[in-house]
């Protein structure tokens, strides 16, 4: 046996049998879990299996072993993710510190830091927030205002953030704030952790049309951080904040392209199985076209675009893993794959017709009203995380090349 | 699968490109369309191409080929495109060649298929009539049965690399009707029997393209390739082949499209500053990209 598959045989043997044995009933492929001191379980044993798989290094596979992660190479880390899927396991733990800040400490933190802070991400210990965004500073981020003033040891902020992800759950904040408001607006920027569980530091969740609240304003009146917490030097923040956009970047694209990624492309489409049940089949002895040809076509186009754009994602991940440098493909992610969502969003509706837009009550099943939410929301997907305007500047200046 | 290029392929798509570059292919190109020249393309660049072991890709070993698969025959229409290279690599090759290869007999494969992965034959593929639309049970030939063998009936249109072609690969109706995927045969047909002539036709793309008589022309019955009888199946395949082999050829023309509209809006200054500076060309550039 080789060393791969010895590992793949351990880690079997690790998920198939000894987890059941510690844990009984497993949680389902769809039980996402943020973690946090006030942990949502979406299943009674998210925790305890998170838990489990943080102690082997499971939650993160690729970071190194000497802050809680599993060390292992890319080869093995794709083997973990891979093995989940196929035995319908979620990954043990998702969020901001596993997708954003995690890996910016990685590539910015000094040692202190990257001991300090990356232990209690893959245990699950704290749930983290972005501050970003404020009222005056949205696609031009850098002209934020919220301020950070340094006494001795001490941090002292003030100000407001706005659209901050989940800041009602969260417990602590990687943000940018302004240290200094001369010279360049860049150049006075600051990158900075802080503990949320303080009385200057107020949340209100933001009710969107979809009626849930996902986003947050967040207000800082004399809240304090520590010196010790600025993460890569005072004036530096811009350098370590366009860093995370590309982790955040790359996260939303993911997650937008994951509908036709890593499935067979003999696999159901669920498309077409969702426009068979709401417009029927024209003639079943043939394999069940969907009957209405004008759906049918849009439900074959959408399907090729998005195969198109797994299979991109999947050869700029090959290319990465063959020790490539990321290739510029990596740039159209988020505003390919949030448009591509809107795209199927409407699609749905179209193919579920008035049953699509239901908002509670008598008439409409769970899936019906989920889906109504689900296409209010996806369409804040091109303005969130950068909008697609901000992709396209990005994409011409920095690989197109174009002039200022 | 990893979609990552193998340092052999690597290394062929970047001969495609210098092989194709080093061509001056746009002015080789108006100079050919310009003089109407009969043949429309280079037989000698053809052969050249042969010698860089582009035309053996597709084919088995046994078959005078290299063994590799589409993805290499995609690399190599890739760079034509981005040339506009007009020669028959499509139709002689992944067309009428694959159908050869798949259907043929030793004696076809001898005859035609070998010299064409040498670049001394050419091939082409007829499959479509006028208002044919794409539809493959559209026959453009019948064929009635003789002594002996086939006596074809029909015109085909729009042949690729037809013109000045030395052999055709010809789908005809045997029985049934438009819209039967059964009794459709391919005939290898060679150019100068008689009953057969080929005019060339014109096109906005001022690509070789024949249009092919058949007036009473008897072949043999072994002229039949897919002795199977599938022809239909046969047709679909090297059609769908070829689809895969084009779409690498209109990638390399979007490519290069894209970097000489590049590298216009860095160059051509309006207002006092470079066009590309303007956020609305920058965005349509970008969406090109993407």
């Amino acid at each position: 046996m080789t060393d791969i598959e010895s590992f793949r045989a351990e880690l079997v043997e690790f998920l198939e049998r000894e987890l059941p044995r510690q844990l009984g009933e497993l949680p389902p492929a769809s039980a996402d879990y943020w973690g946090g001191r006030r942990p949502e379980l979406p299943h009674p044993n998210s925790k305890r299996y998170c838990d489990l798989m943080a102690e082997r290094g499971l939650t993160a596979p690729a970071w190194p072993r000497e802050y809680g992660g599993g060390g292992l190479d890319k080869e093995r880390a794709k083997i973990v993710v891979a093995e989940l899927r196929r035995l319908g396991l979620p990954l043990p733990l998702i969020g901001f510190g596993m997708s954003m800040i995690g890996p910016t400490l990685l590539q910015f933190g000094t040692e202190d830091q990257r001991r300090e802070h990356l232990p209690r991400i893959v245990r699950g210990e704290i749930r983290w927030a972005q501050g970003y965004s404020e009222p005056n500073a949205g696609s031009d981020l850098a002209s934020l205002a919220a301020s950070a003033r340094i006494v001795g040891d001490d941090i002292v902020i003030n100000g407001q953030k706005v659209w901050t992800s989940y800041a009602d759950k969260a417990d602590w904040m990687f943000g940018i704030f302004r240290t200094d408001t001369g010279g360049k607006k860049q150049e006075g920027i600051t990158f900075l952790l802080l503990d949320m569980a303080q009385s200057g530091v107020e949340v209100r969740p933001i009710k969107l049309i979809s009626g849930a609240s996902p986003f947050c304003e967040t207000f800082f009146t004399d809240a304090r951080a520590l010196t010790r917490d600025i993460i890569h030097g005072v004036g530096n923040g811009w350098t370590v904040a366009k860093a995370l956009l590309g982790h955040e970047r790359t996260m939303i694209g993911d997650v937008f392209g994951a509908g036709g990624r890593g499935r067979p492309a003999t696999a159901g489409n669920p498309l077409v199985e969702l426009a068979r049940d709401y417009i029927g089949e024209r003639e079943r002895e043939r394999g069940g076209r969907i009957a209405d040809p004008v759906l049918r076509d849009r439900v074959t186009q959408f399907t090729m675009e998005e195969r198109c754009f797994a299979l991109t994602m999947q050869r700029s991940a090959d290319a990465a893993k063959a020790g490539h440098k990321p290739g510029p493909e990596s740039s159209i992610f988020k505003i390919y794959g949030t448009e591509l969502n809107q795209r199927r969003q409407e699609l749905m509706l179209a193919l579920r017709g008035p049953q699509g837009v239901g908002w509670e009550g008598e008439g409409f099943d769970a899936r019906e009203l989920a889906q109504t939410r689900d296409w209010l929301r996806s369409r804040g997907n091109t303005i969130e995380g950068g909008t697609s305007e901000i992709q396209l500047n990005i994409i011409a200046k920095h690989v197109l090349a174009l002039p200022d | 699968m990893q979609l990552v290029l193998t340092e052999d392929q690597a290394l062929l798509a970047r001969t495609a490109n210098e092989f194709i570059t080093a061509g001056e292919p746009l002015a080789r190109l108006r100079k050919l369309r310009d003089s109407r020249d009969e043949r429309g393309y280079a037989l000698d660049r053809l052969v050249r191409m042969a010698g860089l072991g582009w035309t053996g890709i597709p084919f088995a070993d046994a078959d005078g080929g290299l063994g590799m698969g589409l993805a290499e025959v995609v690399l190599v229409t890739e760079a034509m495109g981005r040339g506009l290279a007009p020669e028959p690599y499509i139709p002689s090759i992944v067309l009428a060649g694959r159908a050869v290869a798949l259907g043929g007999s030793a004696q076809h494969k001898a005859t035609w298929l070998h010299p064409a992965i040498a670049g001394e034959k050419v091939l082409a593929l007829a499959h479509s009539r006028r208002r044919g639309r794409f539809d493959l049970t559209r026959a453009p030939v019948h064929a009635i049965r003789v002594d002996g063998g086939f006596q074809l009936a029909g015109e085909a249109t729009q042949v690729w690399g037809g013109h000045l072609a030395d052999a055709y690969v010809i789908a005809a109706r045997t029985t049934g009707d438009d819209g039967d995927r059964g009794g459709i045969a391919l005939f290898l047909v060679p150019a100068g029997t008689p009953g057969l002539t080929a005019v060339r036709q014109h096109r906005i793309d001022s690509l070789n393209v024949t249009q092919l008589v058949l007036d009473g022309a008897v072949v043999g019955d072994d002229a039949g390739l897919a002795a199977g009888g599938d022809g239909f199946g046969l047709l679909s395949r090297v059609i769908d082949e070829a689809t895969v082999a084009l779409t690498g050829e209109m990638l390399g023309g979007m490519a290069e499209a894209l970097e000489r509209t590049l590298g216009y809006l860095r160059e051509r200054r309006q207002f006092g500053v470079a066009i590309g500076s303007f956020q609305a060309l920058k965005h349509r550039a970008a969406r090109l990209y993407i």
